[in-house]
């Protein structure tokens, strides 16, 4: 470990970062550097910790609701709805609420149908909940495919995302960057699997909603509290004028409208990567408790960056340091957050807020590997490869090499897709987290008649229709493809996967019956009870 | 013993209460969520008014109303469970 961290300060400091474009902020690079050191101390602690599965995968279930709560806004919060929702808000007021808010309901959601019942029936994956009462040689194979492939998806985007963002705010060069959150990545998780993934999610989810608090008080404490007055201003200032408060184009249609709205919601109750986090707690009343914190930090901060974006619209406007000629932002809209940081607070606290949006990146990546090498050592090598007669070390050594394996995989996708538009990834993650994943988990949580095979082939036609029908849909065919019509004519496929996989299920569960009476009504008793049922 | 412990009565009031409250609350979310993505959908001229002629538009107090109801509802989701739900499963155990 102190010959990989001493590695890592040579690697990183080198000549060419520092000195491109010869305005490094150095508050940027001390919090930067201080944040690394401190993980890389936590994932060494840590790594002395991590004996066995259950510490693993699951931190030893040691985690407490409060701090799960953070974790899991940690784990969530990306960077993209940090500078992504501000930056929307900057550029069309209201229609940033949207997203907003279809990123959070989805919680509500989770704690309500599925926290706890999930803590009590899984141990360490989604899929351990989800073939409790099937037959695991099909259901495993269907959850680790959808974990996976809604994980690498989701993964290329962040690294697309963090090699641009970082250049733009460190100055160091598009493949570097990517190549140290990936090699950041590999050694958290690899070293300090669950344990150190956490505490890395928890001080980025501190860190971020400090920042943003910070950054909010600032905004408003220049309209004296009054976001009435704040409105008034940003109307006044913005070219679209009062229509900033108004839905503008983001909904054309109702099917689009709806269709987004169940990728959202159903999508983040299929993400692979926060359901593993209800393993890390001790009970079902801390998984509950986690569920309550997670959506109160996450709604809290989506209200912050509500007022951050508008702030924005009334700090940046007209004033030239942040315009480019074309009088737009510099660096696009996804600045917003970071250049307001700048004229409120200056360099010191522009440096705090770029290293947030940093630390955010490392915290997500981290969460989707971990669940990834989980899919891999835990599905489909201790269980379908070697029938469950693998041993424990074995199990986590194969858990560590997928680590590697997937973060080296998200550099060369990170690199190979630099400068391409890969928002449809983030989209198709979701579609088939809503479309394979949340459908097999809620039915095997609910409902008695669900069978082996109407689970496996139902989520099957559930991802394969998700990921069609993005690639014949506007996003790949019209954007990405260059024809000129599409197929599919909507952009969001939810509306259509959902259903699709939903109703095949139920008529395929109905055609061919398993005989699990049994285990039902004791899966049935002890979810109620909240008994643990491994 | 699985047989009996689905016929007592605390049991059921359980199995009746954790339902009402799960599904209840979903519903009233999904609800409010769902229609607030339909009226942008068919008519957002409705969320393009001001009220008492401030700069809060009912399309941004419906917004955040949406935020704020969520973390409302899962505070008295965790409240009831640990008050009143916790004590039943614990007479049950």
């Amino acid at each position: 470990m102190k010959i990989l961290f001493c590695f890592f300060c040579t690697f990183i400091i080198p000549e060419k970062c520092l000195s491109a474009e010869g305005e490094i902020n150095t508050y940027a690079v001390t919090t930067f550097f201080l944040f690394i050191f401190v993980t890389l101390l936590i994932t060494y602690f840590s790594s002395k910790r991590v004996k066995n599965k259950d510490s693993f995968y699951a931190a030893g279930g040691k985690i407490t609701g409060l701090q799960n709560g953070l974790a899991i806004a940690g784990d969530y919060m990306s960077a993209a709805s940090f500078l992504g929702i501000s930056g929307l808000v900057f550029y069309s007021g209201f229609d940033g609420l949207i997203y907003s808010i279809g990123f959070l309901v989805g919680w509500p959601i989770i704690l309500f149908l599925l926290a706890e019942r999930l803590r009590n029936l899984g141990k360490y994956t989604f899929a351990d909940a989800t073939s409790i009462r099937l037959d695991q040689s099909y259901i495993r194979i269907l959850s680790a495919i959808g974990s996976l492939s809604t994980v690498v998806l989701y993964l290329i985007a962040q690294m697309v995302g963090a090699g641009s963002l970082i250049q733009t705010l460190f100055g160091l060069p598009y493949d570097s960057a990517v190549i140290i959150v990936g090699l950041l990545m590999i050694i958290y998780v690899s070293f300090g699997g669950m344990i150190a993934t956490t505490w890395v999610q928890v001080i980025k989810a501190i860190l971020l909603l400090v920042g943003a608090t910070i950054l909010a008080f600032l905004v408003l404490n220049l309209f004296n509290f009054d976001l009435n007055l704040l409105f008034g201003r940003a109307t006044e200032v913005h070219e679209q004028k009062i229509n900033i408060l108004f839905p503008g184009q983001l909904i054309s249609d109702p099917i689009s409208a709806i269709s987004l709205g169940m990728a959202l919601i159903f999508g983040t109750a299929g993400l692979p990567h926060i359901l593993m986090r209800f393993f890390t707690v001790p009970d079902a009343k801390s998984a509950r408790i986690s569920a309550a914190y997670a959506t109160t930090f996450i709604g809290y901060f989506y209200i912050l960056t509500f007022i951050i974006g508008f702030g924005a619209i009334t700090v940046l406007t007209g004033n030239d340091i942040y315009l480019n000629e074309a009088k737009e932002l510099i660096g696009s809209n996804n600045m917003a957050a970071i250049h307001l940081s700048h004229a409120i607070g200056g360099d010191l606290f522009l440096g705090f807020i770029s290293a947030v949006a940093f630390a955010t990146i490392l915290a997500v990546v981290s969460g989707l590997t971990l669940a990834g090498a989980s899919a891999i050592s835990h599905d489909l090598y201790a269980f379908i490869i070697c029938k469950e007669k693998s041993n424990e070390d074995k199990e986590i050594l194969v858990s560590k090499l997928s680590t590697v394996a997937l973060g080296l995989l998200a550099i060369f996708l990170g690199i190979a897709f630099e400068g391409q538009n890969v928002a449809f990834m983030v989209g198709m993650a979701f579609a088939i987290a809503a479309s394979a994943n949340f459908p097999i988990l809620f039915l095997s949580l609910y409902w008695k008649d669900l069978s082996t095979k109407g689970a496996f082939y139902g989520g099957f036609i559930g991802l394969i229709s998700a990921i069609l029908l993005v690639i014949i849909g506007p996003v790949i065919w019209v954007d990405v493809l260059n024809n000129s019509k599409a197929i599919f004519p909507y952009k969001y496929p939810a509306l259509f996967s959902v259903s699709l996989s939903f109703l095949a299920i139920y008529i395929i569960s109905k055609l061919t019956k398993d005989k699990n009476e049994k285990s039902f009504r004791k899966q049935y008793i002890d979810s109620y009870l909240n008994k643990r049922n491994v | 013993m699985n047989k009996k412990i689905l016929e007592d009565p605390e049991f059921k009031k359980l199995v009746k209460l954790q339902n009402y409250l799960s599904f209840f609350l979903s519903a009233v979310v999904l609800i409010f969520y769902f229609s607030f993505i339909l009226i942008l959908a068919f008519n957002p001229k409705l969320f393009s008014t001001l009220i008492f002629s401030s700069n809060f538009s009912l399309g941004v107090i419906y917004g955040l109303s949406i935020i704020i109801m969520s973390i409302i509802f899962t505070i008295f989701y965790v409240v009831y469970s640990n008050l009143v739900l916790d004590k039943i499963r614990n007479q049950l155990k």
